[in-house]
């Protein structure tokens, strides 16, 4: 059974910043980075971010590869403009206090696939 | 120092090809276009959203569109972190896309360094905002079928790239 933004909610007791409708889109990867060059690596469809830079620039390149959702962790608190943004295009960012190695031992326990990490150099 | 040029074709593709999808041609180009300023970090990126939005409306698969957003993307933040200001232009055509990115900036005294993987001079600011992993440039070579730097220390850098359609 896929896992859902709303199991992953549940199973961290997060708040949900931004997305409610979006809660029920299915997981197709996870992946975790702080870096938006690692993040553009990801070719998987339907990937979930968790990450701990509670950034606008994050948000934007969750845009550019299609994400489905982002979590931050160890309880971030985004800049303001960041839940606006993302209020305005309806797209599921969670928060947790939890650590980054916890939260994603929960995810990886609900079931989540990891997403394939290939560097580009490895690419060609 | 000085001037310097890198030019990278993927294998298999047609130079020819990549010449005529850069020339204005007769056929109907749908031509996308912005300025981007330097330490305008809020808006890193808004050029490459825009030149997604577009050709996602035309008949361009997903993965295509991901490549180009993710090629623009990158070379916009470059822009936005290395130099004063600059502009993104995206020419899309029925046989390819050509995205040119230009600098007025510190230009890149050594092109084959900094497209190595893990090669940066982000500052901890930078990298605090989730840049400077080295991997923009290589990652742009990964997604392109045609890359063209062209740089000048002390005046700036022109990156071009081909996206064939075919
Ligand atoms: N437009 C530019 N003007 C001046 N220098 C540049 C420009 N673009 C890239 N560089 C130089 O090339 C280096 C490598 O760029 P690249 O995009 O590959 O990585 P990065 O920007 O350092 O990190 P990342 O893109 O992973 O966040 C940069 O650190 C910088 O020194
Ligand atoms: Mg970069």
């Amino acid at each position: 059974m896929a896992v859902k933004i709303r199991d992953v909610v549940n199973a961290l007791g997060a708040d949900v910043l931004s997305g409610e409708d979006g809660l029920d889109r299915e997981i197709g990867v996870v992946i975790s980075s702080d870096l938006v060059s690692d993040i553009l690596c990801c070719r998987d469809e339907g990937a979930f971010l968790i990450t701990g830079l509670a950034k606008i620039q994050i948000l934007r390149a969750a845009e550019v590869i299609d994400l489905i959702g982002i979590c931050f962790v160890r309880g971030k608190e985004p800049e303001r403009e960041i839940v606006a943004y993302a209020r305005q295009t309806g797209f599921p960012v969670i928060t947790t206090a939890k650590t980054m190695y916890e939260t994603c031992g929960r995810v990886y326990q609900l079931g989540a696939k990891s997403g394939e990490y290939i560097p580009p150099h490895k690419r060609e | 120092m000085g001037a310097s040029e890198f030019i990278w074709t993927r294998e298999g593709v047609d130079a020819e090809k990549i010449k005529g999808c850069k020339q204005q041609g007769e056929e109907e180009a749908v031509e996308i276009g912005r300025a981007i300023r330097g330490g305008d970090f809020a808006n890193a990126g808004a050029g490459a959203s825009e030149i997604k939005r577009v050709i996602k409306k035309l008949a361009i698969t997903p993965q295509i569109v991901r490549r180009v957003a993710v090629s623009s993307f990158e070379a916009e933040v470059n822009v936005t972190v290395y130099a004063e200001e600059g502009t993104i232009d995206a020419r899309v055509t029925p046989s390819c896309i050509y995205v040119v990115v230009k600098d007025r900036g510190p230009g890149i005294p050594d092109i084959e360094q900094a497209m190595q993987p893990g090669w940066t001079t982000a500052t901890p600011e930078v990298r605090e905002m989730g840049f400077g992993a080295g991997l923009g440039l290589p990652n742009i070579r990964s997604n392109v079928d045609y890359l063209k730097i062209s740089s000048e220390v002390g005046e700036g850098t022109v990156l071009e790239f081909a996206i064939m359609l075919e």
